[in-house]
């Protein structure tokens, strides 16, 4: 996809004059995370699992070369081979190599993350393969041109309505009504049923990738992942290395918090623990069976102090409950990954100069560190991110001038408290009179359908030095 | 055992189960029915059969099954007539389908499927309406009986799938309403024999 993270800001503008979105994204951050909410009130062993899945992938993390070597040794015995790919366009090489080797010319897709960073479609589509996304949310969105605004539900900035139109405009309906959605649902198994029959190799991500027997675990409600897996005679896997853990146990572990984190389930439908080529005596199953390890800056993430960030498992809960995300919704971030998440790990893997604005597009509320069930402190990271910036010289002008002055505030007491005063009255006299900002150009657009509420009385310095007096010296300002 | 394996060894020690209160198929039946999979219970064999006839009756179609030894013989009981039966793997998946899992998880309503000879994976994934025939005492309380179950019955040769089926192919992906049917089986249906 474009990445348009350097426009943040302008971005979100056009997400908050879209009126058909505002109810989406309030229902998206309203819905899912109560589904969490009630899984995890159903679960009273919660928090320690989430205890166990960080110390669990920071044991990884710890040793992680040796386990993605067992992982290889692994896959390798069972007649399956690794690849692995420095960046986003060698990875695309060698699926692109293995198409050619296998004479593939239909690809089916399972919804990977991983694909997204890399562009992945639009260099098979580039070579001359027909490609499909057959998650639903992808293909609602591959069909609508766009790109991912979740990453657990990529079309759910989707309404019904906008759905059953793009189904009018892309499919011969004929006599098919589109009234409902088990009638769309209806409608995408019957277009997909063909291709996923006909496809020549299918391409999925993985949740975890299981060191001790060389398997990958597929997590999905839909079985489409599986159904890629299976039908074509050819199945690519392509995943990050922190997808690493060491046994099965270990994978079910993080499926407990992945589920319950991401769509408030005990457990997804379908959970399918994939190894190695078909055997002899089965009748279905690829014949090949390939997994590709991404870094793309994973590993210079491990080295530095944004390490924890690996942790995650992309289970989208610190979208949900970000008030930013609430209000501007995925496409604003400009790249894969959006909401909390998304302001760490684009400007780690695509530089920081493009994507300087999304570590401030944080209210520093702390609901995402809360939420996450692998207890990735985002608002730290989001922090040493906006300091990295400013170390750079690479945070805008005016921000800089803006927290020069503040600062030059701070240091001296009498100024801050003249400026503060003076902030005060002001305040007080646009909550009196709220015409006044609805005349100021650049305000306008923010004072519609707000009122700048009534200052208190006095200061917070001047209340505390009120209460102070008469108490002992030491405690004054 | 290096220092990597003894960390992970007391790493290990420290995960945590899931509890599963009360009467373990009980709890399994109610977990798969939240998950919007349907569950059935028969005292023995012969009551499987009958079931099974019921069901296919209903259904009307030719009946697709698994090649397995436990359900050749259930098919093979006395019993009123059954549908066209056909074995997996002859002409395209579709309809209804019926075959075993070996194991269950009470604490996710989730059914055991690996792949067989002669039984393509894809009966579990194509079919409109999957029957899953598991033994009651197969129903295990957590996914760390499950696994420790597989290392028993395989050892380090697992399947090459092992997938955990807990309700039927289901999407919430437009508009966030829960529907069946995307891609793989529109009903699911776990018949627990007892006895
Ligand atoms: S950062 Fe945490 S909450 Fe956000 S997607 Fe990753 S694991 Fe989930």
């Amino acid at each position: 996809m474009q990445h348009t993270s350097e426009h943040f800001v302008q971005n979100s503008r056009i997400a908050l004059a879209d009126a058909q979105l505002k109810p989406v994204l309030g229902a998206v951050t309203t819905f899912l995370p109560a589904l969490r909410q009630k899984a995890i009130d159903q679960t009273p062993e919660f928090e320690a699992l989430r205890d166990y899945a960080v110390a669990m992938k920071d044991h990884v993390l710890d040793h992680l070369e040796t386990y993605l070597a067992d992982f290889e040794r692994a896959v390798q015995a069972r007649g399956g081979a690794v690849h692995h790919a420095a960046g986003a366009e060698d990875l695309n090489r060698i699926v692109l190599a293995l198409c050619a080797g296998a004479d593939v010319r239909k690809v089916i897709k399972g919804k990977s993350m991983v694909g997204e960073e890399t562009n992945l479609n639009d260099a098979l589509q580039g070579a001359g393969l027909e490609v499909l996304e057959t998650d639903l949310g992808e293909y609602i969105i591959q069909q609508a041109g766009e790109p991912p605004s979740h990453i657990i539900g990529p079309a759910l900035h989707k309404s019904k309505a906008q759905v059953a139109e793009l189904f009018r405009q892309k499919h011969d309906l004929g006599e098919r009504n589109l009234d409902d959605v088990p009638q769309m649902v209806r409608e995408a198994r019957q277009m997909l049923r063909e291709r996923f029959l006909s496809a020549d190799a299918g391409i999925t991500g993985a949740n975890a990738l299981v060191a001790e027997n060389g398997s990958i675990m597929l997590v999905t409600n839909e079985g489409n992942g599986d159904l890629c897996s299976i039908l074509p005679r050819l199945h690519i896997v392509i995943a990050g290395i922190e997808k690493l853990v060491p046994t099965v146990e270990d994978a079910s572990a993080l499926h407990r918090v992945l589920c319950r984190s991401a769509t408030g389930q005990i457990t997804s439908a379908y959970t399918t623990f994939y190894s190695g080529p078909r055997r002899a005596e089965e009748p279905d199953g690829p014949v090949a069976f390939h997994v590709i390890l991404l870094d793309n800056g994973r590993r210079a993430m491990r080295a530095g102090k944004y390490r924890s960030m690996l942790r995650c498992i992309r289970c989208g809960a610190c979208l949900n409950h970000c008030p930013v995300y609430r209000h501007v919704g995925g496409h604003a971030y400009g790249w894969v990954y959006p909401g909390p998440m998304g302001s760490v790990l684009t400007p780690l893997m695509t530089g920081l100069e493009r994507a300087v604005e999304l570590p401030n597009a944080c209210t520093a509320c702390g609901r995402c560190e809360e939420t996450c069930p692998m207890r990735i402190p985002l608002p730290e990271h989001l922090r040493q991110l906006r300091d990295d910036a400013a170390t750079a010289g690479i945070t805008p002008r005016a921000w800089r001038l803006g927290i020069g002055a503040a600062m030059t505030a701070f240091r001296w007491p009498w100024l801050y408290r003249a400026s503060s005063g003076l902030a005060r009255s002001a305040v007080a006299f646009l909550g009196r009179h709220p015409g006044v900002l609805r005349r100021v150009p650049v305000l306008r657009g923010w004072a519609q359908g707000r009122a700048l509420p009534a200052p208190q009385a006095e200061t917070f310095m001047g209340r505390w030095q009120r209460r102070q007096h008469g108490k002992s010296g030491e405690h004054r300002l | 055992m290096n220092a990597r394996d003894s960390a992970y060894a007391a790493l290990a020690a420290t995960r945590p189960r899931v509890h599963v209160p009360g009467n373990v198929v009980e709890h399994f039946i109610t977990r798969l029915r939240a998950q919007g999979g349907q569950c059935s219970r028969v005292d023995d064999e012969p009551g499987g059969r009958a079931w099974i006839a019921a069901l296919a009756r209903e259904d009307g179609s030719s009946m697709l099954t698994a090649k397995d030894a436990w359900l050749e013989r259930i098919l093979a009981l006395p019993g009123p007539a059954l549908p066209v039966l056909r074995a997996a793997g002859e002409g395209p998946v579709k309809g209804l389908a019926i075959t075993t899992a070996i194991a269950a998880v009470a604490e996710t309503g989730s059914l055991l499927l690996h792949p067989r000879a002669g039984t393509p994976m894809a009966l579990n994934f194509l079919c409109d309406r999957l029957v899953v025939l598991v033994r009651a005492a197969d129903v295990l309380p957590n996914l760390e009986d499950l696994w420790a179950r597989v290392r028993r019955e395989f050892g380090s040769d697992t399947p090459r799938a092992l997938s955990l089926v807990s309700g039927p192919s289901s999407s919430g992906d437009i508009g966030m309403q829960f529907a069946t049917g995307v891609h793989g089986p529109i009903e699911l249906h776990a018949l627990i024999v007892s006895g």
